[in-house]
């Protein structure tokens, strides 16, 4: 045998090993009645699989067994054999000898001196048998008829068909080990068990249940001052979160035991379509739910076959382009605050904004009225517009006009959203961001009229304070029949939660916010009392007497005991009839901006001595005011424990600042650009200062990798270090 | 020899109803209810049943009851297959068997404000001299689960009137 993969022979063996078990079992099904052709037809998938296994790492023995045994099985199937007591006693020998091959494998890595050959004779000579009977049989078939069933009718049980084994003793000679069917199989100690999915999923739940509990009684304890309780309860915080940390990981799967299947793929339909491409990978050990995985499988083949379709030029035109001859594609996967990001990026010819407008109009899915006041970035959002396709031709790849819709709606039903992005002539980058896992959803609670409402962390995109003379929908600028508000440039649709859910309207003096959710593509304001603080909730599904209610996703119990509702901003706004309005990206175009990556957004805080810091936006999780007794000093480092985890933290405060009773602390993404010295360390970390500032643009100066904030309303301008350390947190003002 | 069910019988202002036992739950005193806004008039809101949020269904609305505010009333958990409702009624009486034959077709008389129809009735029985309507379990989850929600306006009404 010569050099094989590590990875891959170990799972040859799990696989190997189930499959025997599993034959055990159908063999016995099998054995009370041979006619049941499922049990066939599931002991030959398994016999073909091994087949395939051991033909591809070269275990002739393996292959050569399994080959015959299939051989007499698909016989069975097809109803040219019978399966008398004889055939059932070979298929448990040939049982007996995989179990003593594949000890052999899992100790010395080779097959040993097994002998088949013997085995495989015997399994010719039966089905030869089985023919020259046939043939006897077709000449006195009416006076044998009785005859015939009796020989070779149903083994009746196990132990004859056991029984008939010691009648053929030259067989025993063909096992290498004497007690073939019992000592190899302890021999084969494997490190994984399968694990029934319900089992899990109930476990799961137990544990989302005790989180909640747990939550709880952090709450009624947040002002515990009895020390031996505060231990107590910090080591019940540390074991539940660690308990479901590892409930979780039982569900989670590597992204690569999906990505691994695109290379194929893309060669398969690039032959198709005579296009020539590369394909690259990254971050195929990130981790997601098995479940995700397999609902983000069918979206993903369609974004292939796309990008094969219509994003990668034929060669003769890449060439013309003055292109590599090759096309590439290049997959990745990356964890970011609590979601994995998945990219599809092509080099290919990209989406031309005007052909999509004008495939649109002809498709009547927006009127000429409508397109003129289209952006670029609208205009490709419209290829997610149910019915749109822009292939010139049918192709047996694409081009029916039910690709990335259902993408779009595939992708969201898992909680996920979808942003396409592309420039003409240089390729099309899809980056779909999807939850870890769908048993907890990480949400900000917000509270209308005393109610509480909770937004998916995945949807939201910023909270803004109000100022005071904000109130209600009246106070918003109308524009085009609804109220809007003026977010980065762009007029966005607002909604009312009070309105809209008609409760009654508390008149206190607070100033209201906004909170501002991303939506296929776009953006939605919704007015809000007050928002609380993030808590990872467990969805409770609404029975069906609610479920026409399109606003909610779902109920969640809360930390204080109250109930909350899950927001769906989609089924809001279609609640709210503001759907075609603002998504097709028609009424709400006013000279938006266009991310083309030049610009940052950063968020602009302040720190002791009035100092003044930006932050790339991307870069921060959320903002969160922390009880001053949760940050404590330990190993020489400022720390909190923050949901599940411990977070390292940098003051920065003034030291007024640090009499507070709250601490104002900025959590960070943990990102792959941060010093190996802190990635090492830990993976979350955040920062405390004295107050929020505002968030401003800039432009990105390529040469020294630093950045000039130029933004109205900020008095320094000053140049931040692109990538910041914890140790050398520099700030440099100009 | 004549069919017989186990009923539970309870009060809903001052009608009489049975429900046959296999499809309770349990009954409870009333419990933290919080109001669903834009949901049908009848539903109070949803409840915490130990980890499952369930809806309560206001007995007095989903009969076409005046309801009344001061009266905590009693919960009873009905399920029907993976459905579980709470609805809440004024008094829960006893529980007894009832012979088939026991059981008279006499139609029971449903107000017009309810979203109900007679089907989700078997019959009525004659106890003490009172009249027990039965109600038929599955054709209540039924008729339940057919019922459209009303208009925005309807609702949004309704739904205020609720918070009031």
């Amino acid at each position: 045998m010569s050099d094989f993969d590590e990875s891959l022979f170990c799972d040859f063996l799990n696989d190997i090993n189930e499959g025997l078990s599993e034959l055990d079992s159908s063999f016995l099904e099998l054995e009370k009645d041979s006619s049941q052709a499922g049990v066939i037809d599931r002991i030959l998938r398994v016999v073909h699989s091994i087949k395939g296994a051991s033909g591809f790492l070269k275990f002739a023995k393996l292959e050569s067994l399994a080959h015959k045994a299939e051989n007499l099985l698909v016989k069975v199937r097809k109803n040219e054999l019978v399966l008398g007591a004889h055939e059932m006693s070979l298929l448990f020998k040939t049982i007996d000898l995989f179990r003593s091959i594949v000890s052999n494998l899992s100790e010395h890595k080779s097959e040993g001196n097994v002998n088949v050959e013997t085995l495989v004779a015997q399994i010719e000579q039966a089905i030869q048998k089985d023919k020259q009977d046939k043939q006897d049989k077709q000449v006195k078939q009416d006076k044998e008829d009785k005859s015939k069933i009796q020989p070779e009718a149903p083994v009746a049980s196990l132990s004859s068909a056991l029984g008939s084994e010691s009648k053929t003793s030259e067989t025993k000679t063909t096992v290498n080990t004497p007690s073939a069917s019992s000592t190899p199989n302890n021999n084969l100690a494997t490190n994984t068990i399968r694990i029934r999915i319900d089992l899990l999923d109930k476990l799961m739940n137990l544990t989302s249940e005790l989180i909640g509990v747990r939550n709880r009684v952090l709450e009624y304890h947040k002002n515990e001052k009895n020390p031996s309780m505060h231990t107590v309860l910090t080591e019940f915080r540390t074991l539940s979160s660690e308990l479901q940390d590892n409930v979780m990981h039982l569900r989670l799967q590597p992204v690569g035991s999906l990505f691994n299947q695109f290379p194929r793929i893309v060669r398969d339909l690039a032959l198709g379509v005579e296009k020539k491409i590369d394909v690259s990978i990254e971050g195929e050990e990130t981790e997601l739910d098995k479940t995700i995985l397999e609902a983000i499988k069918d979206p993903f083949t369609h974004i292939i076959r796309n990008s094969v379709d219509h994003g990668i030029e034929s060669p003769a035109k890449r060439l013309a382009a003055g292109k590599k001859e090759r096309g590439h594609l290049r997959f990745s996967a990356k964890q970011e605050s609590g979601f994995v990001v998945l990219r599809v990026e092509d080099d290919g010819g990209g989406i031309d904004p005007d052909r999509v407008k004008g495939k649109a109009i002809e498709k009547n899915l927006i009127t000429i009225e409508q397109a003129i006041l289209l952006t670029d970035q609208e205009s490709i959002n419209l290829v997610f517009a149910p019915g749109f396709s822009t292939a010139e031709q049918v192709s047996n790849l694409s081009g029916r006009g039910v690709g990335m819709d259902v993408v779009r709606s595939n992708i969201e039903k898992i909680g996920g959203n979808i942003v396409l992005s592309s420039v003409k002539g240089r390729g099309t980058e899809i980056k779909i961001q999807i939850p870890l896992t769908l048993a907890v959803l990480p949400s900000l609670i917000v509270t209308v009229s005393g109610k509480y409402f909770l937004v998916p962390q995945v949807c939201l995109q910023e909270v803004i304070v109000l100022p005071e003379k904000y109130k209600k929908n009246e106070d918003f600028e109308k524009a085009f029949g609804v109220h809007v508000y003026e977010y980065r440039n762009q007029l966005i649709p607002l909604v009312c939660l009070q309105k809209h859910f008609g409760l009654l309207s508390n008149d206190n003096n607070q100033k209201k916010h906004l909170v501002v959710v991303s939506i296929s593509g776009g953006y939605v304001a919704w007015l809000v009392d007050r928002t609380e603080n993030f808590e990872d909730i467990v969805i409770r599904p609404l029975d069906a007497q609610l479920s026409h209610i399109q606003s909610f996703s779902g109920v969640a119990s809360l930390a204080n005991g109250r109930l909350g509702f899950i927001l769906d901003p989609m089924g809001l706004l279609r609640e709210a009839e503001l759907q075609s309005r603002s998504f097709d990206g028609v009424d709400f175009e006013k000279g938006a901006t266009k991310n083309n990556g030049a610009s940052i957004e950063y968020l602009i805080f302040e720190g002791g001595e009035k100092s003044r810091w930006a932050l790339d936006l991307n870069k921060v999780k959320k903002v969160v005011d922390i009880p001053k007794a949760d940050v404590e000093f330990i190993n020489q480092k400022l720390r909190t424990f923050y949901f599940n985890d411990f977070i390292d933290l940098i003051d920065l405060r003034s030291e007024e600042h640090e009499q507070n009773s709250f601490s104002k602390i900025i959590f960070l993404n943990p990102s792959s650009d941060l010093s190996d010295d802190f990635a090492n360390k830990s993976e979350n970390w955040g920062i405390i200062i004295d107050r929020i500032i505002d968030t401003g643009h800039s432009e990105k100066t390529s040469e020294n990798n630093r950045t000039i904030l130029t933004s109205e309303g900020i008095t320094d301008i000053f140049f931040v270090e692109e990538h910041l350390e914890r140790k050398h947190f520099e700030r440099k003002v100009a | 020899m004549t069919a017989s069910s186990v009923v539970s019988s309870f009060s809903i202002d001052d009608m009489r109803l049975t429900f046959d036992i296999k499809n309770i739950l349990e009954v409870s005193y009333a419990l933290e209810v919080e109001p669903v806004p834009r949901s049908q008039p009848w539903i109070e809101g949803i409840c915490n049943l130990r980890g499952r949020i369930i809806p309560v269904l206001n007995g007095h609305r989903l009969f076409g009851f005046n309801e009344n505010k001061s009266e905590m009333g009693r919960f009873i958990i009905v399920q029907n297959k993976s459905q579980i409702l709470a609805l809440r009624v004024s008094t829960i009486h006893n529980i007894f068997q009832v012979d088939s034959d026991k059981i008279q077709n006499v139609q029971a008389s449903i107000k017009e404000r309810s979203p109900l129809n007679v089907s989700v009735f078997d019959g009525s029985l004659l106890v003490d001299d009172e009249i027990l309507h039965m109600l038929n379990s599955q054709r209540f989850f039924e008729v339940l689960n057919l019922l459209k929600p009303l208009t925005h306006g309807e609702k949004d009404y309704e739904f205020s009137k609720k918070a009031g």
